[in-house]
């Protein structure tokens, strides 16, 4: 009888052991898996449509987190402000935008964040938006300038 | 001569009677109208405020803006890949060598025949990218601005995390 008591209290203990190691387990896995495979950096000039070297961009990838730092010495135009865009035209194009935010008055913008898959970037698009804009969407038509992403990105 | 007299006071109180029925119905007759009209403004009044109403104009609202969005999507898709068309075509290479003197690959690209050849065209079809060209015409460059400065803005953002890819 005590036998048995006891055996059923190692089993409970081992499961409860098996179930927290899990739980660790998985969100270090989570972890890894984010900052897995090597980080490759690129440098590319943004140019301007005007035909200028309007900037420079550095872009950081393991295919999750992505890195970007970007520089220009332009200003915008009084009442506007410059936002930098990532752009995906990968797998037939789907031209969809995501916004880094806007280009800091020093002319610099850092953009970090963990994504699903990184790599899907092909452009870096900078527009001139009214400073006081509510559309959270690309102010298209007075884009200023752009660079390409090369491989890993575009995949 | 009792009788009489019954008879008048029946008519009399026939009379009222009708005049009383006329009256009524003239009355009610003309409060028909304004009770219509308030019920069809209460009508009026609970739809436009009812939750279904509102998800219909939420519904078409988001409508609006996913036709829009698509919108954007199309025109920066075409305008990504008309710029890549036009690098392509010149031959200049954008993406720059990592290592060595960063300042001095850009003046390199600035002074390359394929760039001076970029910048003619997307000059001559900055209108064809639907680009709005005084925009960009308009825009200044901060006073005493080069590329040793710029590289030297791009080396501060990139140490402050600590190293990575120059």
């Amino acid at each position: 009888m005590i036998g048995m008591q006891n055996n059923t209290i190692i089993a409970t203990f081992v499961i409860i052991a098996a179930a927290l190691s899990l739980v660790g387990t998985s969100s270090f896995a989570a972890d890894a898996y984010a900052q897995s495979g090597r980080t490759q950096c690129q440098t590319g000039a943004l140019i301007g449509y005007g035909g200028t070297i309007f900037g420079v961009a550095n872009v950081c990838t393991n295919g999750y987190t992505i890195n970007v730092d970007l520089a220009t010495n332009y200003q915008p135009k009084e009442g506007w402000v410059f936002n930098a865009w990532l752009v995906d035209d990968s797998y037939q194009g789907s031209g969809y935008p995501l916004v880094m935010g806007k280009i800091l008055d020093s002319g610099t913008l850092s953009f970090d964040e963990i994504q699903t898959n990184a790599r899907t970037w092909t452009d870096i698009v900078v527009t001139q938006q009214p400073a006081n804009s509510l559309s959270p969407l690309p102010s298209w038509s007075n884009s200023v300038a752009q660079t390409w992403l090369i491989p890993p990105f575009g995949q | 001569m009792y009788s009489i007299r019954f008879l008048n006071e029946k008519a009399f109180i026939t009379r009222i009677q009708f005049h009383c029925r006329n009256l009524s119905l003239k009355r009610s007759r003309k409060l028909t109208l304004p009770i219509v009209l308030g019920v069809i403004s209460l009508l009026t009044l609970s739809l436009s405020f009812s939750p279904i109403s509102n998800m219909a104009v939420k519904a078409q609202g988001q409508n609006q803006s996913t036709e829009k969005s698509q919108g954007v999507q199309q025109e920066v898709k075409e305008l990504a890949q008309k710029f890549r068309e036009l690098v392509n075509g010149s031959g200049a290479n954008l993406s720059l060598p990592q290592g060595g003197n960063l300042s001095e690959q850009l003046q390199t690209l600035a002074d390359s025949a394929q760039f001076k050849n970029l910048t003619q065209q997307l000059s001559q079809q900055l209108s064809q990218l639907g680009i709005n060209g005084s925009n960009i015409q308009n825009l200044q460059q901060e006073g005493g601005a080069d590329f040793s400065g710029l590289v030297q803005k791009l080396q501060n953002l990139t140490s402050s995390r600590g190293g990575g890819g120059q």
